[in-house]
């Protein structure tokens, strides 16, 4: 094995610095009072930590209310797309039928398409079932690029499935329901983990739907409340920075925690489908 | 196969397996994209309901085709995809290259590939207004030193350098995305292929060139796949970094579109500049799938 080219790991150091090093900027910046935050030269560490910004987002924005939004429209569409998608995902992985790799594709080509073409139907309907504002409106809108995804996904994943216990459970007599119940999706469970939590991110991390279909600040998800905190004339920067951590640092523990999975998730799709 | 029961009934099976979910697309996504085909032959619009709803036939697509606003959209949609794209395959594939020759890619290093991933691209947007805010951001600061004019560091009122820093914060974005593509794609060559090329002689840019580039075809594929058409239809990172100003200099087609529908409220229009879009990525994805395979996506 060869020594490390010292170029090779210096340009490796880099790089990932430049990856992190936004964030721990934001981290520090939303600790400063504000005299050292909006100061002409910066000081690199907070001469003093203040905690008015993360006071100021919870007891006056009610910055709970979206993270509370947030979770429940996510974790809603999520459970709805494993729920069916693992259905679909086992009939397109394992039963033979006519036209499955028309619709193997088509479930490809729906998953690329521009979100935006679906704004004004989805805004007209909503507008007229008064689900504006609602759960039931950004989770419906979330379906319609997080399912194909999982789909796509959950396919890949119940493909590498042993064949065997399938057989065997089927030369016992099980009919096909009972072979995907009891044997397939306990055997595929680390993958519909994964993509649920793949699911979970996409839709968590949604804009452009939950933009468009909400109009108050009650009912708006983290990155819409985020972007909305800016006023006309003022922008409370020390407060959008102490909601960027508050929302970065829970996703930065799970990545951590769930890194080999998110990564296997997300080349599941591209390799050996 | 190891289905047994007749053909017939086990695709009846299949179908039922498939129906809520095929079901569930349809309601929400099929129909709503047929609706906004037939609103785009409509005048609707809400703010001035006095003219009235109904058919005006091409009209829309007419209004498109001379309007300035949508061409420079269409430009500017065209160019952040393919620069931004093409920055992000280049520092992706060398970035995989480099973890991939060093044989380190620790927890470490793989959380921190993963983390601009992860979070919602307008809170990486928003991030980066506050880095380069030009009284108190810590990249205008930096430049100052360097004797930069004051009215030189406010990138986001010049189309240029507002340009600059949407590529530039794309790509800090989406190139870890494309190195972990990448590198999963790297790891699935067989290093005995490599040891071969090297005992006849092949130089490294050889190796490159004849085996790693062509291996790494599937990879790449995918990986463009995603990116394209999510650059192709870019909306929270305009929208948050400069609300596609200064002037319009900065709009994407996706923008444009979402300001007609919800600001103007001219539903009509505002699908026909959606049908538009889809025309245009459903022609990227087409290209994509010729150049993968059709056989290649049913495995």
């Amino acid at each position: 094995m060869k020594r490390q080219p010292i170029l090779l790991s210096a340009a490796l150091v880099l790089f990932i610095a430049v990856n992190f090093f936004p964030f721990f900027w934001i981290l520090l910046s939303s600790l400063k009072p504000s005299t050292q935050l909006f100061a002409y030269h910066p000081p690199l560490w907070p001469r003093a930590f203040s905690w008015e910004n993360y006071r100021a987002i919870f007891a006056e924005r009610h910055f709970q209310v979206n993270i509370l939004n947030s979770l429940i429209v996510a974790g809603g569409a999520s459970f709805f797309c494993v729920a069916l998608g693992s259905m679909a995902a086992y009939a397109l992985a394992r039963l033979a039928f006519r036209g499955k790799s028309l619709l193997l594709g088509s479930i490809l080509v729906i998953s690329l398409f521009p979100p935006v073409a679906l704004v004004s139907p989805l805004f007209l309907f909503f507008r007229q079932a008064g689900l504006i504002n609602t759960y039931a409106a950004l989770i419906l809108s979330y379906l319609t690029f997080a399912l194909p995804l999982t789909i796509w996904l959950l396919t890949a994943f119940f493909r590498q499935v042993p064949w065997e216990l399938e057989d065997a459970a089927r030369l016992d007599g099980a009919g096909t329901w009972q072979v995907f119940w009891h044997i397939s999706l306990p055997l595929a469970a680390p993958g519909v983990f994964t993509a649920a939590i793949l699911t979970f991110i996409y839709c968590w991390n949604e804009f452009l739907f939950a933009l468009a279909f909400t109009t108050n600040d009650q009912s708006r998800t983290i990155p819409v409340a985020i972007v909305m905190f800016s006023g006309y004339h003022t922008t409370p920067w020390g407060q959008i920075l102490a909601a960027v951590t508050v929302v970065t640092v829970p996703v930065a523990l799970m990545v951590l925690i769930l890194q080999r999975r998110i990564v296997s998730g997300l080349t599941a799709g591209a390799l050996k489908g | 196969m190891s289905w047994r029961a007749s053909p017939t009934r086990a695709a009846t099976r299949a179908y039922l397996f498939l129906a809520p979910a095929l079901l569930v697309i349809a309601v929400v996504a099929l129909y709503p994209l047929g609706f906004t085909l037939w609103l785009s032959f409509q005048q609707n619009i809400i703010k001035l309901p006095w003219l009235g709803t109904g058919w005006i036939g091409l009209a829309n697509y007419r209004e498109l085709l001379f309007a300035p606003r949508f061409w420079q959209a269409f430009c500017n949609t065209w160019m952040f995809t393919l620069i931004s794209v093409s920055l992000e395959l280049v520092l992706g594939l060398l970035a995989a290259l480099a973890i991939h020759r060093a044989r380190r890619l620790t927890g470490f290093t793989r959380a921190a590939l993963l983390l601009p991933w992860a979070i919602p691209e307008v809170v990486a947007a928003v991030m980066w207004l506050f880095l380069i805010n030009p009284a108190f951001g810590l990249i205008p600061g930096f430049l100052r030193n360097f004797g930069f004019a004051d009215n030189s560091l406010v990138f986001l009122a010049h189309p240029v350098t507002a340009w600059a820093v949407v590529i530039a914060t794309d790509v800090w974005k989406n190139t870890p995305f494309m190195t972990l593509m990448l590198l999963a794609g790297l790891q699935v060559i067989p290093e005995d292929l490599y040891e071969a090329a090297a005992m006849d002689g092949a130089t490294g840019w050889q190796a490159f060139r004849r085996l790693t580039l062509p291996l790494l075809k599937p990879a790449l594929l995918v990986a463009l796949i995603f990116r394209t058409s999510q650059a192709f239809m870019v909306f929270g990172h305009i929208y948050t970094l400069t609300g596609g100003g200064p002037g319009n200099a900065t709009e994407s087609l996706a923008f444009l579109a979402f300001q007609a529908i919800l600001n103007d409220m001219r539903f009509g229009y505002g699908s026909a500049i959606c049908i538009l879009i889809f025309l245009s990525s459903f022609v990227l994805a087409l290209l994509y799938l010729r150049c993968l395979g059709l056989g290649e996506v049913n495995r």
